[in-house]
């Protein structure tokens, strides 16, 4: 029987490549104490947002506690990083485009002039802000400051309350949430013809392998 | 010193981009070859007598022997010759208002072959790069739904170098490189047209291994999240289709020692042949979902402007290109005479077919010899020979790849995106060379 098992052992390893199927003993199962924990991102489906609730009223104090020495009290400083606001109107709000994007705004565009889902702007908000503090916002905390980021872009008024009901009409106010194409050849995945996303890998720069009398 | 005497061509000199220097560094719209060019050839009156041919030392008597040399072990850990201190990694002055969020290029101009070393290898952090202590880094296997993953499980470093590890070399190029070049010729040497491009031999776990060990339902999860611990806490959507393929790697060696810190100790993603702001650095926790997840670094930067002032979203293959490595940019030729053309070509769609060379600015070529290992999404070196007679020159390489696609021309990838996007610039790049030997950058159109 020993033979006879060890012989089973070696077809089996035979069978597979020599590769294992499992590997018992090599990690461990995490627990919902562990997952709760560590999956902190904000997902991009604003049906599964986590339940959380922040004023602009509240958020402009946040705001001016933990963003403004960066970002400045109106969200426009350059010194540090790149403005969190300006450069669209009331026309880009209806449009969902921003026009100030062409040409291309000089020194790149703010925040709010490129920013296409809300939960972007919440979720790194709460993984990487304030920047040499992250972590340290409470999810109200940064529902809060993200409303107050877009009252300041005149994205929404200053009696706006940001929570997993109300983030659908923040969205479907962002200046630039038309502003995005996936049409390219730049996605390695599935195309979007098979559920993925582009053109299946199709480059937009197709040049002849020209050897003489070639056009520089 | 030495190097003076016996070379033919002086180096970039090392340094050179204080903001003093940088001032020097000036813009002119002109023409070399007959080919309209904006350039950024250093600032010199006249010709120079560099290329005449110096005096000859006569070496009629052996040189004594070097004598009684260091003990072993004189340095534990080995470092490059005292005269080789020069080549080293450099930001740009005015580059980022901070330090912890910027970039350092690589000094391609002084490495041979295709490996980078470790400690040149370029550095792009978004919160400043951290050495933690490994026995508390751990990776997390999770999803965004319960019903993707039978088992959410927890890796240690130990518990992945047990695993049965592949080694493979790969290029790994930021998307922002050569981006300052995208309007016109800026930077004055290849380390910061290209510096940020890098190419390891990677080893680590194929990360399909650990999906399937934790049970993941890949029917409906066909996207990853890659979350790094940095305190930019750095997160990017995978598609799933590079991890059934087997071509990503939960990496944890590079260039057969453990990662640098610089580089994402103890464990980055390895996503071959996709810009390096996906291969992410002290890798803590994967996410599979159903959907691409719209991060920061995928929504807000990263993002390619287009002249119509939409961005397309998600672009993350880089694609054919290749650069001269010497001559380059404010180096010196300082004879006339024989000359190697060498550099580098890669493709983030698979191997590199083929390199051309043109001399006269892109209006004829020849190939060039591929010399050395020619792998899929990796560094291909070529070399091709040149006799230099003391003319203007404009120096160009063309890669091809396996597909079949051929690097642009400035004209063909302006025409299909604008100037607009600092990324993904991948247009053939030239070297003008003066008749007094100096080579500067510029851009031919």
């Amino acid at each position: 029987m020993y033979r006879l098992g060890n012989a089973i052992a070696l077809l089996l390893l035979v069978a597979v490549g020599n590769v294992l199927a499992s590997y018992p003993g090599v990690g461990r199962v995490a627990t919902p104490g562990e997952l709760a924990a560590w999956d902190t991102d904000i997902g991009p489906n604003l049906n599964a947002l986590p339940v959380a609730r922040g004023s602009v009223i509240q958020g402009r104090h946040l705001y001016e506690a933990h963003c403004a020495a960066c970002h400045g009290s109106d969200g426009r400083s350059t010194k540090v990083f790149l403005p969190l606001v300006g450069g669209i109107t009331t026309e880009d709000v209806a449009t969902g485009r921003v026009a100030g994007l062409s040409p291309p705004p000089a020194g790149g565009g703010s925040t709010l002039m490129l920013l296409p889902t809300l939960t972007t702007l919440l979720d790194y908000t709460q993984r990487a802000m304030p920047f040499g503090a992250a972590g340290t916002l409470n999810v109200d905390e940064v529902f809060a400051i993200s409303a107050y980021v877009l009252y300041l872009g005149g994205v929404v008024d200053e009696g706006f309350v940001l929570d997993n009901t109300t983030a659908v009409l923040a969205q479907n106010r962002l200046p630039n949430r038309n502003g995005f194409t996936n049409d390219h050849g730049m996605w390695p995945g599935a195309p979007a013809a098979t559920g993925g996303l582009g053109n299946g890998g199709v480059p937009d720069t197709n040049m002849p392998r020209c050897m003489n009398h070639c056009e520089p | 010193m030495v190097a003076d005497r016996i070379s033919t061509l002086s180096p970039a000199p090392e340094g050179h981009l204080a903001d003093h220097d940088l001032q020097q560094v000036q813009l002119s719209r002109r023409s070399l070859m007959g080919l309209a060019v904006t350039a950024t050839l250093p600032l010199v009156a006249g010709p120079t007598s560099a290329v005449a041919d110096p005096p000859v030392a006569e070496v009629d008597r052996l040189p004594p022997a070097y004598g009684l040399g260091q003990p072993v072990v004189a340095q534990p850990y080995g470092q490059p010759s005292q005269h080789q201190l020069g080549l080293a990694r450099k930001t740009l002055p005015g580059l980022s208002p901070v330090p912890q969020n910027s970039a350092s290029f690589t000094p391609l101009q002084g490495l041979f072959g295709v490996i980078t070393p470790s400690g040149l290898h370029y550095e792009r952090h978004h919160s400043g790069w951290v050495d933690p202590d490994p026995r508390d880094h751990h990776l997390m296997i999770s999803a965004s739904h319960p019903e993707l993953i039978k088992n959410p499980m927890i890796f240690s470093l130990e518990d992945l170098m047990r695993l049965p590890a592949v080694s493979r070399l790969h290029f790994l190029e930021c998307s922002g490189n050569t981006g300052m070049e995208r309007q016109r010729a800026t930077a004055p040497t290849v380390q910061y047209t290209h510096g940020l491009l890098s190419c390891s031999e990677f080893t680590g776990v194929p990360l399909r291994l650990l999906l399937e060990t934790c049970g993941v339902d890949f029917r409906k999860a066909r996207y990853i999240l890659a979350e790094g611990a940095d305190a930019a806490a750095l997160t990017r959507t995978i598609p799933m289709e590079l991890i059934e393929r087997d071509e990503v790697l939960v990496a944890y060696g590079q260039n057969g020692e453990h990662l640098r810190p610089e580089n994402g100790f103890p464990l980055r993603l390895v996503v071959p042949g996709v810009q390096g702001v996906s291969w992410v650095k002290w890798l803590r926790r994967i996410e599979v979902g159903e959907a691409p997840y719209a991060t920061r670094d995928e929504a807000l930067r990263y993002i390619d402007l287009m002249p119509d002032g939409t961005h397309r979203q998600y672009t993350s293959v880089q694609e054919v290109k290749s650069v001269i490595l010497s001559p380059s940019g404010g180096q010196t030729l300082k004879r006339h005479g024989f000359f190697g053309i060498t550099g580098v070509a890669w493709s983030g769609r698979g191997k590199i077919k083929g390199v051309d060379i043109s001399t006269d600015g892109g209006r004829s070529w020849r190939e060039a010899r591929l010399t050395g290992v020619v792998l899929d999404k990796c560094l291909t070196r070529f070399h091709a020979d040149w006799q230099w007679e003391g003319d203007e020159a404009v120096l160009q390489s063309r890669a091809i790849d396996e597909g079949g696609h051929v690097q642009p021309t400035y004209t063909t990838l302006r025409a299909a995106r604008g100037t607009g996007s600092m990324y993904h610039n991948n247009a053939i790049h030239s070297w003008g060379i003066e008749q007094s030997g100096e080579v500067g950058n510029v851009q031919v159109g």
